[in-house]
């Protein structure tokens, strides 16, 4: 299958004549892959940003450590960040909303909803709903079962792969309490779900553009009662958009046999 | 008395003028020798000039007409020289710089890209004994000039006698090689048609051991290559030739895998990659890989080719659907090269029974831009390029560029105004352009020829194909069978992927330029079980 995200007709043109169809004989193309990723290491650096929560917004560095098995299966180890891990900064202590080390928190911020909600309305979104992802580390099965090419006017030609990815890891999450004070959540194990593709600009050098939705049970401090504050569970999913480039090492390199061509 | 008294007197008197004029002329000559080591060339020529027209002495007048010949050239007036050295040159070994004539003819020859005119002329005078006190390195080159002038004029031994004596040292061993190489493909081709199976497959081992022979020249790896380069004329070409040439020879030898093999390795998108396609399509063909066949043909017929003059291909691919029943598309293959090629027959044949002569046909080659009323405007465009990618044809524009550019060079020579010398350099460049354009015109006259007769054969195998797809067809009818094929059998399953190395793209009638080459057909099985 090929895709044509943005090709042009330039690059294909029709011969008058020869091309009658007939429906007694099919044309093929047995093309060897200009791009073999088999046993290569491929380390990519993205750009993240959550794009479905209401209450809060992720922006996080990423960076992805993938061994292809074969040209279908990769192993992938992906590290998401929103923050510096395990630090949560010290409190000033004159103004407990007031921590230092802000920088720290660059990728965590929560919505105009929830300042609208909380100042207009004088509602708080549950902690669950406001707990943030700090860190992640997860390993991915990638399975890639969809190649393409494509070219923009007759600029050269890119490759493509498109995959799928699954898989889990550990992740850290924190949420800010109405009196602005940061809970650590500690550790959960958090469920990643992907996809996404590669484009091919030469064999070692890519550019990929990923859509990764990571999945955690958020246990957090629910409302105080009589016998104590008790802890409240929900299912939370981030839906992350990422895009980046990735170095590709390793590998088969094709034999360079010299040619008087 | 007095009768005799005077007579001795009047002698006195004329030898003593001319042992004057015999010092005066040998003053000139040393002052054109000054000047030419000064060099100072033009007034050096001008000098030799009046030496080598009025000096009483032959011996000066041989060394004024070298030399003259020498100014000329380094002055880059290389066919002004060449009238001079050919004079030395013709005039045979008692001319005391004879073989440096000879010497002088083979640089020009370099300098002109000219590899027709002066071998010619070096084969006609060709003088082995005195040849052999040359210095081995020219020797070597003439050799080679005469073994290519012989091989084009179909004299195959007397040309390898001369290959055969090139030194290993010479810059033109590996084209040496080469060109006795190609006699033993042409030879073998011979012994083909004659039906001789033993004599044509040593003729093919021969060719094979010499293409071999210059590619280990390389040594195959690219440190030895470059030296290979810096010491041989045109290797890198020859190499890639070889590479092509390898696999016609299997083809002949029809050990049609490795025919394949050879013909795999000629890069895509290089200038022998349409070749190769198009043979490569033999191959195929002979090993009845039928759908390898027209991948290969569909590349060739793609809009990257849509100027290539190929009649052959189209009947190949009639040939091929023959072979495997598909009537209608063997007809339809052989429909486009009727339109194509077929029509094209009474233009060309116009064009060369009107009964012009060679120089009206030169225009083709010499000039990039047609004038409308010129003959060979009407030359259809696919015969036109396939005429002007003979490597010859830049020979020819050189030589031409070269004599347009020496004319005007002998104009700005201000020594040389109103003296013999201009009007007769004038004279030689005229003559030389005119021989030239007779030249070039007799080269695209018979290439015309060529392609006319080459349509004309294919013609004949169209038609013959035409009938017996009639034929067969009328037996289908006979035997109750539907003449539309794909009544009669299915559709073969689509190629298999050899591993995930490969990816598999169907084809949509749209070429991909990284497709090109990666063409694989697969076609109804359409034959009827026997």
């Amino acid at each position: 299958m090929k895709m044509f995200f943005l090709t042009l007709a330039s690059l294909m043109l029709i011969s008058a004549g020869a091309l009658a169809e007939s429906p007694n004989e099919r044309v093929h193309v047995l093309q060897k892959r200009d791009y073999s990723v088999k046993n290569k290491i491929e380390i990519g650096g993205l750009f993240a940003m959550s794009v479905d929560d209401i209450f809060t917004q992720h922006y996080a560095g990423v960076l992805s450590l993938d061994y292809h098995i074969d040209e279908a299966f990769a192993i992938e180890f992906t590290w998401l960040s929103c923050k510096v891990p395990f630090y949560m900064g010290d409190k000033v202590s004159d103004d407990p909303a007031a921590y230092s080390g802000s920088w720290l928190r660059k990728g965590h911020s929560y919505t105009d909803a929830y300042y609208n909600i909380k100042n207009d309305a004088q509602l708080s979104p549950s902690n669950a709903d406001l707990a943030m992802i700090g860190n992640y580390w997860g390993l991915n099965v990638e399975f890639s079962p969809i190649y393409g090419k494509f070219s923009l006017f007759n600029w050269g030609l890119a490759r493509a792969d498109f995959y799928v990815t699954a898989g889990g890891g550990l992740a850290t999450t924190e949420y800010m309490r109405p009196d602005k004070t940061w809970v650590d959540t500690g550790l959960y194990f958090m469920g990643s779900f992907g996809m996404g593709f590669r484009i091919f600009l030469a064999r070692w050098f890519a550019i990929r553009l990923d859509m990764r939705d990571l999945t955690f049970a958020a246990k957090v401090e629910g409302e105080a009662g009589a016998t104590g504050t008790t802890t409240e569970t929900k299912i939370r999913s981030t839906l992350f958009v990422m895009l980046g480039v990735s170095f590709l090492f390793g590998g088969e390199e094709p034999v360079q046999i010299w040619s008087p061509y | 008395m007095r009768k005799i008294v005077s007579i001795i007197f009047a002698l006195a008197v004329l030898q003593g003028a001319l042992a004057f004029a015999q010092g005066n002329k040998s003053d000139q000559l040393n002052q054109a020798v000054e000047a030419y080591n000064a060099n100072n060339l033009a007034q050096a020529a001008k000098l030799f000039y009046d030496v080598k027209m009025s000096d009483p002495q032959a011996g000066n007048r041989a060394q004024a007409e070298y030399y003259l010949a020498q100014s000329l050239f380094k002055m880059g007036m290389y066919q002004s020289a060449l009238a001079f050295y050919n004079a030395v040159f013709v005039a045979g070994p008692a001319h005391p710089y004879y073989i440096k004539g000879a010497e002088g003819l083979v640089n020009v020859a370099q300098a002109l890209h000219d590899d027709t005119l002066i071998p010619s002329q070096i084969n006609k005078y060709y003088n082995s004994q005195e040849f052999a006190k040359m210095d081995p390195m020219i020797l070597s080159r003439i050799n080679f000039y005469v073994g290519l002038l012989l091989y084009r004029q179909e004299k195959y031994g007397e040309s390898m006698a001369f290959l055969s004596a090139i030194d290993q040292k010479s810059r033109v061993f590996p084209k040496g090689l080469f060109l006795q190489a190609t006699i033993h493909i042409r030879l073998g081709v011979r012994y083909n048609l004659a039906g001789d199976e033993a004599r044509t497959r040593a003729e093919y081992d021969q060719a094979i051991k010499l293409f071999e022979q210059i590619v280990d020249l390389s040594g195959r790896e690219e440190a030895k290559a470059m030296k290979a380069i810096a010491s041989y004329d045109n290797i890198v070409r020859l190499w890639q030739l070889c590479t092509l040439n390898l696999a016609r020879a299997y083809y002949g030898k029809g050990d049609y895998a490795k025919a394949v093999m050879y013909y795999s390795r000629i890069p895509m998108f290089s200038q022998d990659w349409a070749d190769a396609l198009f043979e490569i399509g033999w191959a195929y063909f002979m090993r009845e890989e039928y759908g390898r066949a027209l991948g290969a043909l569909h590349t060739l017929h793609s809009p990257r080719y849509q100027n290539l003059f190929a009649p052959e291909s189209w009947i190949l691919k009639g040939t091929i659907y023959f072979h495997v029943c598909l009537y209608e598309e063997a007809t339809a293959a052989l429909n486009i090269f009727k339109q194509r090629y077929e029509n094209m027959l009474p233009t060309l044949k116009g064009i060369l029974d009107a009964g012009l002569p060679n120089e009206k046909f030169a225009s083709l080659l010499l000039l990039d831009k047609l004038d409308k009323a010129d003959p060979m405007a009407k030359v259809p465009d696919l015969v036109r390029s396939s005429i002007l990618t003979s490597p010859r044809v830049e020979n020819f524009r050189h030589f031409l560029r070269s004599l347009e550019a020496e004319a005007k060079a002998i104009e700005l020579v201000g020594e040389w105004r109103g003296i013999r010398l201009h009007d007769e350099l004038a004279g030689v460049v005229t003559v030389q352009r005119n021989l030239l354009v007779r030249t070039a015109g007799g080269f695209v006259k018979a290439n015309l020829q060529n392609r006319y007769q080459t349509i004309l054969g294919f013609v004949g195998h169209s038609k013959m194909i035409k009938l017996e797809i009639t034929s067969h067809e009328r037996l289908l009818l006979k035997a109750g069978l539907s003449i539309k094929a794909q009544e009669r059998g299915k559709l073969a399953p689509r190629p298999r992927v050899p591993d995930e190395t490969y990816n598999y793209w169907p084809f949509k009638e749209e070429y991909w330029k990284d497709e090109l080459g990666f063409y694989v057909y697969t076609v109804r099985r359409a034959c009827p079980a026997k």
